[in-house]
Parts: structure tokens; sequence; C-alpha cells
């Protein structure tokens, strides 16, 4: 079996299964359009993605590397929030810093249903919540200048959703 | 995976304020729309972010005429007028309004009534309209109608979709005006007033909703018969009319629509009640018809049986006999099957409709139970995705629906029933597991049920 090596942003190198890196479009993209060969034991620069982070986005990728392609674009499936396996649920019980830090390195490394999963995950922590509530959750400042939220709550009552 | 080099160095803290637009999008995509009002309140960016990228899912509401003061420069793409009187707005109230009007392409306006130049110059405001739905009950005096006709030259130059409810002149002259850059129109018109729609240049239209009361006519003028051959002129001579829903009370008229050859989405139907019976003779002309959905009591079947292949969808509503064995010689392709019967379908029916159309990926039909052998029916249809069932207390035991829900290929069960409370008993412990299907109950999505029950 393959393997490459992967080279983090504070220049810890990881050897992983060629399979399971290409989890990441970007790294697959490198491999098989760009033609980076990596038989020449050259790590690949993930000049973006810290060790730590790394260390668990692989250990997903490992888990999911035999799951089939998700089906295409379903408009129900793409509200839906309920449907997290328990595995990426235990997986994703972490703090909210590695949660968004996970998410960034999933973006980079264009990992699409990693990313799904997360986002679903935090649908879910902002759902049923208050806009205090969720400005208290996630600890976001807020910069609305003085009386302007209250317009804005005033505007919202005018708002509903288009039939 | 190994790892080597040297220890592992401190992070930096993300939050989710790092998080680029478009992750916050799909994030929002997952939430409610209550649940996105509250999130549009949190803080600057996300308020950007709602009312940017869910302009669509928003409407801004105005209950009679008066406009709130709202702060910002806030446009909204939607706006919804309702209330009984359309008054001239003035003042503050009419700089307000225009604000509001900028860069709408959306309008729906429900009113009791209205003044025609009122009317003129709301619609004038609103000059970047894409979409506009009418309906008005009753339009106040006016002197003069060529007034109107002058006071709406020009007016909405980008309008696509027109959704109108015509019983006066008003919305005839406003039609004739906007017709041009029409695609879809949807109206409901009195008989007499025909003449003014067939006299419209609607040369770009492709979707055509037809409501035309031909009673009132008959009855009130007392004319002889619909004139059906100056309706199939004026709709032959749309030249890129694709989609074509007609509800009127004439099914004589049917047989010649059949001979629109461009028509690849077709839906046929009375008004009120629905129509006694229509005949699928020469449907077969229709040579790009995919979808064809019928509103009557009873279907004839050709006497010939010419197929027509190119139908994979068929939606039949208030039928009360129907005769499978035929309808698949006249519809052997269908994949998408939606059969409304007053009564439920027998066992030997369903059974039929497997056998017909084995390759079906919706079906939707009125049972009295899902008993095991219907059951183990629906289970031969490999390829359904779709399945939706109307009756009253479906299902007695859980066994069957264990087995309709686990079906690999099916990716959304529809129960509507009447007796849903019945479910109460052992639904939730069914539903306690994550099915790639979804379950909707009466039209509600049925999740969340890990957090006990099923919210009902």
């Amino acid at each position: 079996m393959s393997t490459i090596k992967l080279e983090t942003s504070d220049g810890v190198k990881f050897t992983v299964k060629t399979q399971v890196a290409k989890c990441s479009g970007t790294i697959r993209t490198m491999l098989e359009d760009i033609g980076i060969n990596p038989q020449d034991g050259e790590a690949i620069p993930l000049s973006n993605v810290h060790s730590t982070i790394l260390q668990k986005i692989l250990v997903w990728a490992e888990h999911h590397v035999d799951d089939p392609e998700p089906p295409r674009d379903d408009a129900d499936a793409a509200k839906r929030t309920d449907d997290i396996c328990s595995w990426d649920e235990d997986f994703l019980k972490v703090d909210q810093r590695t949660l968004f830090d996970v998410m960034l390195a999933a973006n980079y490394l264009d990992m699409k249903q990693l990313i799904a999963v997360c986002c679903k995950t935090v649908a879910n922590m902002i759902k049923g919540k208050t806009a205090d509530q969720i400005r208290k959750t996630f600890n976001i400042e807020n910069d609305f200048p003085p009386g302007d939220e209250d317009k804005i709550r005033l505007r919202n009552q005018f708002c509903e959703e288009r039939r | 995976m190994e790892v080597d080099g040297k220890e592992f160095a401190q992070i930096r803290d993300a939050t989710i304020d790092d998080l680029p637009n478009e992750i916050l999008l799909t994030i929002f995509t997952k939430l409610d729309f209550p649940e996105l009002l509250s999130a549009s309140v949190v803080c600057t960016r996300w308020n950007d972010v709602v009312f940017y990228f869910f302009s669509h899912r928003i409407a801004f509401r105005l209950h009679s005429f008066i406009v709130p003061l709202l702060s910002g420069t806030r446009s909204y793409r939607n706006v919804r007028i309702t209330g009984r009187y359309l008054y001239s707005p003035q003042g503050q109230n009419e700089n307000r309004l225009a604000a509001l009007a900028e860069g709408a392409w959306n309008l729906h306006l429900e009113l009791s009534e209205v003044r025609g130049g009122v009317l003129a110059r709301l619609l004038d405001k609103f000059s970047t309209l894409r979409s506009l739905s009418l309906r008005i009950m009753r339009y106040g005096n006016e002197r003069s109608p060529q007034l109107f006709r002058r006071l709406i030259r020009g007016v909405l130059p980008a309008l696509e979709s027109l959704t109108i409810v015509c019983l006066t002149f008003y919305c005839m002259e406003l039609l004739a005006e906007v017709a041009p850059t029409l695609k879809s129109l949807n109206i409901k018109l009195l008989a007499r007033h025909r003449l003014k729609l067939y006299e419209c240049n609607l040369a770009s239209l492709r979707t055509l909703t037809l409501s035309m009361d031909t009673r009132s006519m008959m009855y009130l003028y007392n004319l002889e018969e619909f004139p059906v051959d100056e309706l199939i002129t004026f709709l032959s001579g749309l030249p890129n009319l694709s989609v074509l829903r007609l509800k009127l009370d004439h099914p004589e008229a049917f047989l010649h629509i059949y001979s629109l050859r461009n028509i690849v989405e077709l839906s046929l139907g009375g008004l009120d009640p629905a129509a006694p019976k229509c005949s699928l003779d020469g449907i077969s002309q229709m040579v790009n018809l995919k979808t064809l959905s019928i509103t009557a009591q009873e279907l004839q079947v050709p006497s010939v049986f010419q197929p027509a292949m190119t139908v994979t969808s068929l939606t039949l509503h208030d039928l009360a006999t129907m005769d499978i064995k035929k309808l698949v010689r006249v519809f052997p392709s269908l994949t998408v099957f939606c059969v409304e019967t007053p009564r439920s379908l027998m066992f030997s029916e369903i059974r039929q409709i497997v056998v017909a159309w084995p390759a079906l990926q919706e079906l939707s039909v009125r049972i009295e139970r899902l008993s095991e052998e219907i059951c183990d029916c629906f289970l031969k249809l490999s390829k359904l995705r779709k399945l939706t069932l109307h009756g009253f207390l479906l299902l007695l035991k859980s066994g069957p629906f264990e087995k309709i829900i686990t079906m690999p290929s099916l990716k959304r069960l529809s129960l509507n029933d009447s007796a849903w409370g019945a479910y109460f008993n052992y639904l939730p412990a069914a539903c306690n597991r994550a099915y790639p299907c979804q379950l909707y109950l009466n039209g509600l999505h049925v999740n969340n049920v890990k957090c006990g029950g099923l919210g009902f």
C-alpha cells in the first residue's frame, strides 16, 4: 500500500496511506492533476494546517475512507441536521477552538463530507437559541452601533418566510 | 499514520468569526426561518450574510400601507403588502415606500380595494420587479380607463412572471402592457375578457396557468358554446409555450389541446367541481409531453391504443375508477405515478401498479392499511425513492412500517394519515435510528426523535 508524507505548518511530518490522504480534494488534485510524485520521499507542505488538527483530521479520514460517494444535491438532505452518525458525533465532541480549526483545515483541504458534518454540528448549536444565547455560546461580540439592534429586531418583525 | 518531527507546537485560537462566509452560509442553510432571523441579530457580519444570501427566503410584509420607520438602507427582494384599501402614499411614507421598492424583485399585493391611479403609481415605484402577484377584490371607481392606460405605460419593464385574478379591465390593461417580457403567466379570468388575453403579445411566454370561467359567459351572457377554436388558435400561436395548466369547464376542449406538440408539461382540470370526464384520445400526438396531470372523475382511455412513450410522470386527481391495465398501455414509461382517488386502492390495484411500472421512482396512493401484502408489493419497486401514502390508520402494526422505511432505495416516506395520533405508542421507538430515509407525517418532517418523542 503506497504512502505519502505530509508536512504541517509547524514542521511535523505525517506518513499516511495515499488513499486516506486523497479524502482531501486539495491533496488529490496535487497528486493527480499537478502530478506531484509521492515516491520521491518529499513531503507535501500543508502550510495552513497545524499538526494537532491534521492528526485529528487524519483519524476522521481513516474512519471514513471507504464511505460511498454521497448522493447528489438533495434540497431536503442539505437542510437536515439530525443524521450525524454516532462516530462523528463522538469525534466532534471537542472544544469550540478545535472544532473551528478542524473546519478551517477541512475547508483548506477541501473535504466536503467533513465540512458538512461540522456545519451540521454548529447548526445544532445555534438551533433553538436566542441571539443573546448564540453570542454567549460562541463568544461573539455584539458590534451593532447602540440602538441598531433594536431597530433590526423591529425590522425583523416585518419579515416572514417567502411562500 | 506515522508522525515524526518535533513536539506539537502551540496552536492559535480559532473562533466562529474565523469561518469564511461560504461555511457560515452552509451552516445557516440548515436553520429554520425563525432561527435564521435570530442569527441575523447576533452581529453585523451575520446580519449581512443572512440578508445578502437568504434574501430569496425573506419577504418584507406590510399590513395596510403604512411603511414603518426602518433603520439603514436594507433592501428586500420580496415585498408583500396586504390590507383593505390602498391609499395614495404621501410625504415621508412615500419616501420610505420608494426606498423599500428599490431593488425589490417580487411583489405580492393582496387588497380588498384599490383605485387604478394609485395602483399605477405604486407599480411605477417597483420598477425592478421580476415577479408580481396581484390579488385585488375590487377596483374603486376611476374616471377614465384611458388615464389608467396612460399611467401604466412602460411600467415594470423587467417583469417576467405575473399572477393575476382578473375581474376588471384594469388587470387586462396591465397585462397588455407587460405581456411582451412575460415568461410565466398565471391568470384567472372571466370568459368575457378572453379576447383581451388572446390579443396580448406573449411571445416570450413559457408557462401559462389559465383558469377560465366559461359558465358565467354561457349562463349570464347566454352564448351557445364556448369557442374552443379561438382558444386553440391563441395557444398554438405562443411559440415558446412548454408548460400549460388549464382549468376549464369544457372537457371537449381538452381533445384539441392534444394537438399542441410543443408542450412538455400539461395539467388539465375543471374549475369547480372537477370535470366529470376527460378523454385521453389523441394524447400520443404530444410528442414532447413528459409530465401530465389530470383532475377528472373518469378517464376515457382511447379504444385504439397509441402509447404516449415520452410521458414519465402522471398525476390523477379525483378519479373514481381507473383501469391500470389500460393505463399502462397508454403510458408505458412512467417513473412517477400519483393518484388521488376518493376511495382507497385495493390490494389487487396496488399489485397491478407494481407489475405495470416496475421502474417507478415516485408513488403516491391512498390505501386502507399498510398490510404485509401491500408492503411486499412496494418492496418490489427497487428504484422507489419517494413514497406517499394517504389513509386513515395506515399503520396498525409496526412490522410493515419497519420494512418500508428500511428500503435501501427510499429517500422519503410521507404518511398523510387522518389518525396520526395512533402512532404515538410505537413510532418513536421505530424512528430512534438513523435511517437514510426521511419521514414526513402529515407534511411535518419527523426529526429530533432522539430527543424524545416525535414532537407532537
